[in-house]
């Protein structure tokens, strides 16, 4: 596969996330694109491509974005990939920069939450879905993921507890990075105590929905260098969609096909990443990538989490070392590039309050789109730190 | 109780030969002519070999229990005041896996099921799965359409 040489990623964004909203979508795209042309010093019409992911955007597309902001780009992506869309919109808008097809491309996942937002997306989330879930008590995403963690349970003797030690410790890293909706500390008590849901999952195991935006800017690294940007360099990247279609239960994801060659292109094996952000539905999502990542065999996630600490300052690998979407909620698609906009951010900016000392190597994988029993899409980036 | 008496009714055109079948009391699912998988949730062509000569046949009802949930919180009015709510993942002997209502004395992986559509209250079937030998419908009488009896009084 064709390296990602030369591809800087820079501006990282995050629009601070509100519980509900009466703005757009829109709105929340377009104050991101704002910050981030402000952050790296450009104008708006610099910017001749953009990737956009969002479920509350319609009927609009990227295409009505391109009025809305009236600019006028040469490239441009809407990426119905949901918790998987930030890493895919990386390397996607990595690739067109490499082939000469834009120069500057931002790369922008919102969504707004209103009252009944996330129910109407659930009720409308896939034809499955709605033949054959929904139906079943309208729990949405949280009855897939109860089959899901109750069958990890049994299978790999993982427990609440160890799904909590994923859970409290990013309410530490939550609380450091000072930006997250859930803003008390959480303990283990709290959390094993918590109202059920959809049992065995119970109420921190579950995202809150909320509104919010998160986005980056794709350029060359000469580009990014001439701008005097702080960037990450794009070391390796890797998509897979339905994959093990064939398990009963979803315990693995298409992550465990392109691992190795991602940690080939990028030169390292998984003692040299510095930092991981999983994708964080839900806890028992986050073990799966531990696994399928290489970080851990099969079925050794409950064993890893009781081993390593998982905050931002625990040394080792710290995980989702913004708080994740447990703690911050999950603003749609803009969850989907949360990891990767957080991943930017620590190999780009310096005296960050959860800033994780000396890493150099960061990686965010993407999960998305729950069609039917599990969801489909998988995603990930190896970001190294460029100029530091 | 009026306002959100129903649950949601919203389905794929393809679910009307779930309810035909539902109400002749058979469980049909769409079979591939040319490989003979079966296919659910329906869909107008074989997800293995491509054919779009699918028929709907009767195919085995049974299977067991792979997982399984409490339901304590859900997105839709109707639900709110009946829950908790017992679902199944079911692998069916037929070959796929349905989401199906599970009887609460089934709460258990690898239990043998079996599964059968019923109306519920917005009129489109849902599945249930208990054991072969039991009806599960009185309990979930709260959740079904009421049975049609011809009561003469």
């Amino acid at each position: 596969m064709l390296p990602y040489d030369d591809v800087a990623l820079v501006a990282a964004t995050s629009l601070p996330y509100v519980k509900r909203s009466e703005r757009s979508a829109a709105w929340f795209i377009g104050m991101t694109f704002a910050r981030m042309l402000a952050r790296a010093g450009l104008q708006k019409h610099d910017v001749d491509g953009l990737a956009i992911a969002s479920f509350t955007l319609a009927p609009d597309t990227v295409v009505s974005m391109t009025e809305y902001l009236d600019i006028s780009p040469r490239w441009l992506e809407q990426i119905p990939m949901g918790g998987a869309s930030g890493p895919v919109a990386a390397r996607r808008a990595a690739r067109a920069i490499q082939a000469g097809d834009a120069d500057v491309i931002a790369c922008i996942g919102g969504d707004t939450a209103t009252a009944d937002t996330f129910a109407h997306l659930v009720e409308n989330f896939s034809r499955f879905s709605t033949d054959a879930v929904y139906p079943y008590g309208a729990g949405g995403p949280n009855t897939v993921f109860a089959m899901i963690t109750r069958h990890y349970m049994e299978q790999y003797g993982a427990r609440r507890e160890d799904f909590g030690l994923i859970c409290t410790a990013q309410r530490e890293n939550a609380l450091a990075a000072g930006r997250a909706i859930f803003n008390k500390p959480l303990s283990m008590q709290d959390y094993l105590h918590a109202r059920p849901i959809s049992e065995p999952l119970h109420l921190y195991d579950c995202v809150m929905p909320v509104a919010g935006a998160d986005g980056f800017l794709v350029m060359s690294v000469t580009r990014a260098e001439s701008l005097g940007l702080a960037y990450a360099r794009l070391l390796a990247a890797g998509e897979r969609h339905n994959a093990w279609s064939d398990d009963e239960v979803h315990f693995r994801a298409g992550w465990s096909l392109y691992r190795d060659q991602m940690y080939d292109q990028a030169g390292l094996a998984p003692g040299g990443v510095d930092f991981l952000q999983t994708y964080d539905d839900y806890p028992v999502i986050s073990m799966i990538q531990m696994e399928d990542l290489g970080f851990c065999d099969k079925g050794g996630a409950p064993a890893f989490v009781r081993n390593h600490p998982l905050t931002w300052d625990g040394g080792r690998l710290p995980h989702n070392t913004c708080g994740g979407q447990l703690s911050a909620g999950q603003a749609g698609a803009a969850g989907g590039f949360l990891g990767t906009v957080e991943a930017i951010r620590q190999l780009t900016e310096t005296g960050l309050p959860n800033q994780v000392a000396g890493a150099r190597i960061g990686m965010a994988s993407g999960y998305g789109m729950v069609n039917y029993d599990r969801c489909l899409c998988t995603s990930a980036v190896i970001l190294g730190r460029g100029n530091a | 109780m009026s306002e959100h008496a129903s649950p949601p009714v919203a389905r794929s055109r393809l679910w009307r030969h779930i309810n035909q079948a539902a109400a002749e009391g058979a469980f049909r699912l769409p079979v591939c002519a040319a490989c003979k998988h079966v296919q659910y949730p329906p869909q107008e062509f074989c997800s293995q070999c491509l054919s779009d000569d699918l028929t709907w046949e009767t195919v085995s009802p049974l299977g067991k229990v792979l997982s399984w949930n409490r339901l304590q919180a859900s997105n839709h009015p109707f639900f709110r005041d009946r829950l908790p709510l017992h679902t199944g993942l079911v692998k069916l002997e037929c070959g796929p896996v349905m989401f199906a209502y599970l009887a609460a004395f089934c709460l258990q992986t690898g239990r043998a099921v079996q599964v059968t559509g019923k109306p519920d209250k917005s009129g489109q079937t849902v599945f249930l799965a208990a054991p072969p030998e039991m009806d599960p419908a009185n309990e979930f009488s709260n959740i079904l359409m009421e049975e049609v009896t011809h009561d003469t009084r």
